[in-house]
Protein backbone atom coordinates (compact mmCIF):
# COMPACT_ATOMS: atom_id res chain seq x y z
CA UNK A 1 0.00 0.00 0.00
CA UNK A 2 2.69 2.57 1.12
CA UNK A 3 4.57 1.74 -2.51
CA UNK A 4 1.07 2.42 -4.89
CA UNK A 5 0.86 5.82 -1.86
CA UNK A 6 4.37 7.04 -3.24
CA UNK A 7 4.29 6.47 -6.43
CA UNK A 8 0.76 7.03 -8.32
CA UNK A 9 2.44 8.09 -11.17
CA UNK A 10 3.94 4.58 -11.56
CA UNK A 11 1.97 2.11 -9.95
CA UNK A 12 -1.54 1.43 -11.48
CA UNK A 13 -3.18 0.05 -7.97
CA UNK A 14 -2.80 -2.47 -4.80
CA UNK A 15 -4.11 -5.78 -3.44
CA UNK A 16 -3.39 -5.15 -0.10
CA UNK A 17 -3.59 -9.24 1.22
CA UNK A 18 -4.06 -8.55 5.13
CA UNK A 19 -1.81 -5.54 5.50
CA UNK A 20 -0.95 -3.39 8.43
CA UNK A 21 -0.95 0.30 7.92
CA UNK A 22 0.12 1.54 11.20
CA UNK A 23 3.90 1.20 10.85
CA UNK A 24 4.16 2.02 14.19
CA UNK A 25 3.14 -1.52 14.90
CA UNK A 26 6.41 -2.60 13.75
CA UNK A 27 8.75 0.13 15.59
CA UNK A 28 8.32 -0.74 18.94
CA UNK A 29 7.79 2.82 20.12
CA UNK A 30 10.62 4.75 17.81
CA UNK A 31 9.02 7.38 15.56
CA UNK A 32 10.45 9.68 13.73
CA UNK A 33 9.40 11.72 10.62
CA UNK A 34 10.81 8.46 8.54
CA UNK A 35 8.75 6.30 10.26
CA UNK A 36 5.53 8.86 9.60
CA UNK A 37 6.07 9.29 5.69
CA UNK A 38 6.06 5.24 5.44
CA UNK A 39 2.92 4.87 7.54
CA UNK A 40 -0.20 5.17 5.84
CA UNK A 41 -2.04 5.56 8.37
CA UNK A 42 -0.02 9.20 9.62
CA UNK A 43 0.51 10.74 6.80
CA UNK A 44 -2.53 9.91 4.81
CA UNK A 45 -4.92 12.24 6.59
CA UNK A 46 -2.16 14.93 5.71
CA UNK A 47 -2.13 14.30 1.96
CA UNK A 48 -3.10 17.92 0.39
CA UNK A 49 -1.46 17.80 -3.00
CA UNK A 50 -4.33 18.15 -5.20
CA UNK A 51 -1.90 16.28 -8.42
CA UNK A 52 -0.90 13.46 -6.06
CA UNK A 53 -4.10 12.87 -4.39
CA UNK A 54 -6.00 12.93 -8.22
CA UNK A 55 -3.39 10.51 -9.35
CA UNK A 56 -4.54 8.02 -6.10
CA UNK A 57 -8.58 8.89 -7.13
CA UNK A 58 -8.17 7.82 -10.92
CA UNK A 59 -7.01 4.44 -9.46
CA UNK A 60 -9.70 1.78 -9.91
CA UNK A 61 -8.06 -0.89 -7.88
CA UNK A 62 -7.42 -0.37 -4.31
CA UNK A 63 -8.58 -3.86 -3.07
CA UNK A 64 -8.37 -3.61 0.77
CA UNK A 65 -8.85 -7.27 1.97
CA UNK A 66 -8.93 -8.52 5.29
CA UNK A 67 -10.37 -11.90 7.09
CA UNK A 68 -11.53 -11.90 10.43
CA UNK A 69 -9.65 -15.00 11.64
CA UNK A 70 -6.76 -15.59 13.98
CA UNK A 71 -3.73 -13.05 13.30
CA UNK A 72 -6.44 -10.48 11.30
CA UNK A 73 -7.36 -7.54 12.03
CA UNK A 74 -10.27 -6.28 9.72
CA UNK A 75 -10.90 -3.37 12.74
CA UNK A 76 -7.19 -1.88 11.06
CA UNK A 77 -8.31 -2.45 7.80
CA UNK A 78 -11.69 -0.63 8.23
CA UNK A 79 -9.89 2.43 9.84
CA UNK A 80 -7.36 2.81 7.06
CA UNK A 81 -10.69 2.85 4.25
CA UNK A 82 -12.44 5.39 6.56
CA UNK A 83 -9.20 8.10 5.57
CA UNK A 84 -9.71 6.92 2.70
CA UNK A 85 -13.02 7.71 2.29
CA UNK A 86 -12.76 11.41 4.05
CA UNK A 87 -10.22 11.77 0.77
CA UNK A 88 -12.95 11.04 -1.55
CA UNK A 89 -10.09 8.12 -2.40
CA UNK A 90 -12.63 5.45 -4.10
CA UNK A 91 -11.49 1.95 -3.03
CA UNK A 92 -13.08 -1.48 -2.09
CA UNK A 93 -12.54 -2.77 1.70
CA UNK A 94 -13.06 -6.28 1.68
CA UNK A 95 -13.50 -8.07 4.95
CA UNK A 96 -13.94 -12.43 4.99
CA UNK A 97 -15.09 -14.46 8.00
CA UNK A 98 -13.96 -15.77 10.85
CA UNK A 99 -12.79 -19.22 8.68
CA UNK A 100 -10.37 -16.93 7.06
CA UNK A 101 -6.98 -16.46 9.20
CA UNK A 102 -3.71 -14.33 8.38
CA UNK A 103 -2.28 -17.51 6.31
CA UNK A 104 -1.82 -19.01 3.34
CA UNK A 105 -4.78 -20.43 2.54
CA UNK A 106 -6.83 -17.21 2.68
CA UNK A 107 -4.14 -15.31 -0.07
CA UNK A 108 -4.53 -18.87 -2.29
CA UNK A 109 -8.11 -18.08 -2.17
CA UNK A 110 -8.07 -14.91 -2.26
CA UNK A 111 -5.70 -13.82 -5.36
CA UNK A 112 -6.76 -15.89 -8.32
CA UNK A 113 -10.50 -15.06 -7.02
CA UNK A 114 -9.91 -11.45 -7.42
CA UNK A 115 -7.54 -12.18 -10.94
CA UNK A 116 -10.98 -13.74 -12.37
CA UNK A 117 -13.56 -11.08 -10.74
CA UNK A 118 -11.92 -7.71 -10.08
CA UNK A 119 -9.27 -7.75 -13.47
CA UNK B 1 -3.11 -33.67 -36.24
CA UNK B 2 -1.11 -30.55 -35.25
CA UNK B 3 1.81 -29.59 -37.27
CA UNK B 4 5.09 -29.74 -35.86
CA UNK B 5 5.32 -25.72 -35.70
CA UNK B 6 1.49 -25.86 -34.16
CA UNK B 7 2.42 -27.97 -31.44
CA UNK B 8 5.25 -26.20 -30.66
CA UNK B 9 2.93 -22.70 -30.03
CA UNK B 10 0.53 -25.10 -28.39
CA UNK B 11 3.03 -26.47 -25.45
CA UNK B 12 4.49 -22.72 -25.08
CA UNK B 13 0.82 -21.25 -24.37
CA UNK B 14 0.24 -23.84 -21.83
CA UNK B 15 3.47 -23.97 -19.56
CA UNK B 16 3.91 -21.38 -17.33
CA UNK B 17 7.02 -19.42 -18.48
CA UNK B 18 9.19 -18.18 -15.41
CA UNK B 19 12.79 -16.53 -15.08
CA UNK B 20 14.89 -15.88 -12.74
CA UNK B 21 17.46 -12.71 -12.65
CA UNK B 22 18.68 -9.71 -10.71
CA UNK B 23 20.54 -7.22 -10.70
CA UNK B 24 23.11 -4.80 -9.11
CA UNK B 25 20.63 -2.21 -7.26
CA UNK B 26 22.64 1.28 -6.90
CA UNK B 27 19.69 2.39 -4.27
CA UNK B 28 20.28 -0.93 -1.50
CA UNK B 29 24.03 -1.46 -2.80
CA UNK B 30 23.32 -5.21 -3.52
CA UNK B 31 22.50 -7.88 -5.85
CA UNK B 32 18.25 -8.18 -5.85
CA UNK B 33 16.92 -11.05 -7.37
CA UNK B 34 13.61 -11.32 -9.35
CA UNK B 35 11.03 -14.17 -10.28
CA UNK B 36 9.15 -13.72 -13.53
CA UNK B 37 5.80 -15.83 -14.35
CA UNK B 38 3.91 -15.83 -17.75
CA UNK B 39 4.68 -14.16 -21.01
CA UNK B 40 1.72 -11.41 -21.57
CA UNK B 41 -0.71 -9.17 -19.76
CA UNK B 42 -0.50 -6.40 -16.97
CA UNK B 43 2.40 -6.55 -14.15
CA UNK B 44 1.57 -7.37 -11.15
CA UNK B 45 4.57 -6.96 -8.59
CA UNK B 46 4.23 -9.18 -5.46
CA UNK B 47 6.34 -7.85 -2.58
CA UNK B 48 6.89 -10.80 0.14
CA UNK B 49 5.71 -10.93 3.62
CA UNK B 50 7.11 -9.98 6.46
CA UNK B 51 10.73 -10.96 6.20
CA UNK B 52 10.58 -14.17 3.22
CA UNK B 53 12.34 -13.73 -0.10
CA UNK B 54 11.37 -13.68 -3.73
CA UNK B 55 10.50 -17.37 -3.92
CA UNK B 56 8.39 -16.76 -1.00
CA UNK B 57 4.82 -17.22 -3.01
CA UNK B 58 6.42 -20.07 -5.20
CA UNK B 59 6.92 -22.26 -1.94
CA UNK B 60 3.48 -21.48 -0.74
CA UNK B 61 1.81 -22.68 -3.98
CA UNK B 62 0.57 -19.06 -4.58
CA UNK B 63 1.92 -19.09 -8.47
CA UNK B 64 0.24 -23.15 -9.40
CA UNK B 65 -2.96 -21.28 -8.23
CA UNK B 66 -2.28 -18.74 -10.39
CA UNK B 67 -1.32 -20.29 -13.36
CA UNK B 68 -4.31 -20.44 -15.16
CA UNK B 69 -4.67 -16.63 -15.98
CA UNK B 70 -0.58 -16.19 -15.84
CA UNK B 71 -0.99 -19.09 -19.01
CA UNK B 72 -3.88 -17.45 -20.77
CA UNK B 73 -1.57 -14.35 -20.57
CA UNK B 74 -3.99 -12.28 -17.94
CA UNK B 75 -1.11 -11.65 -16.14
CA UNK B 76 2.51 -11.63 -15.68
CA UNK B 77 3.70 -11.74 -12.23
CA UNK B 78 7.29 -10.10 -10.86
CA UNK B 79 8.10 -11.59 -7.17
CA UNK B 80 10.68 -9.64 -5.36
CA UNK B 81 12.80 -9.93 -2.48
CA UNK B 82 12.31 -7.89 0.65
CA UNK B 83 14.77 -6.28 2.99
CA UNK B 84 12.61 -6.27 5.97
CA UNK B 85 15.32 -8.46 7.86
CA UNK B 86 17.55 -5.36 7.35
CA UNK B 87 14.73 -2.91 8.49
CA UNK B 88 11.25 -3.13 10.73
CA UNK B 89 11.91 -6.75 10.87
CA UNK B 90 15.25 -6.50 12.73
CA UNK B 91 16.03 -6.45 16.49
CA UNK B 92 19.56 -5.03 16.41
CA UNK B 93 18.79 -2.19 14.46
CA UNK B 94 18.40 1.48 15.65
CA UNK B 95 15.07 2.72 14.47
CA UNK B 96 16.10 5.34 12.43
CA UNK B 97 18.71 3.31 10.22
CA UNK B 98 15.64 0.75 9.85
CA UNK B 99 13.34 3.78 8.45
CA UNK B 100 16.46 4.14 5.84
CA UNK B 101 16.77 1.20 4.71
CA UNK B 102 12.65 0.82 3.82
CA UNK B 103 13.50 4.12 1.95
CA UNK B 104 16.10 2.53 0.18
CA UNK B 105 13.99 0.15 -0.76
CA UNK B 106 10.93 1.94 -1.98
CA UNK B 107 13.72 3.62 -4.12
CA UNK B 108 14.58 0.38 -5.25
CA UNK B 109 11.15 -1.13 -5.90
CA UNK B 110 9.83 2.12 -7.65
CA UNK B 111 13.54 3.23 -9.97
CA UNK B 112 13.83 -0.06 -11.26
CA UNK B 113 10.78 -0.52 -13.24
CA UNK B 114 10.61 2.58 -15.27
CA UNK B 115 9.40 0.17 -18.32
CA UNK B 116 6.61 -1.26 -16.93
CA UNK B 117 3.68 1.23 -16.55
CA UNK B 118 1.24 -0.84 -15.33
CA UNK B 119 2.63 -2.44 -11.95
CA UNK B 120 -0.15 -3.33 -8.99
CA UNK B 121 1.61 -3.86 -5.81
CA UNK B 122 0.52 -6.48 -3.92
CA UNK B 123 1.58 -6.18 -0.25
CA UNK B 124 0.55 -8.70 2.46
CA UNK B 125 2.66 -8.22 5.66
CA UNK B 126 2.46 -10.70 7.83
CA UNK B 127 1.88 -9.40 11.83
CA UNK B 128 5.38 -10.19 13.30
CA UNK B 129 4.74 -12.60 16.66
CA UNK B 130 8.49 -13.12 16.80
Amino acid sequence: MNLFLKRPDLINGVIAMSGVYDLTEYTKGYYDDQVYFNSPMHYVPNLTDHLVLEQIRRSNHMHIFSGSGAYEDPSGSGRFAKLLYDKGINYELDIWGEEWPHDWNTWRALLPHYLETRF
Amino acid sequence: MLKQTQLFYFKKLNSMQRELFGWHSPALGKEMPIAMYGHYGFALLLVPTAAADYLEYERFQLMDMLKPWIEAGKVKVYSVNSINTESWMNNEMEGAHKAIRQNQFRLFAAIHHPKHKSLLVVLPLVHCTA
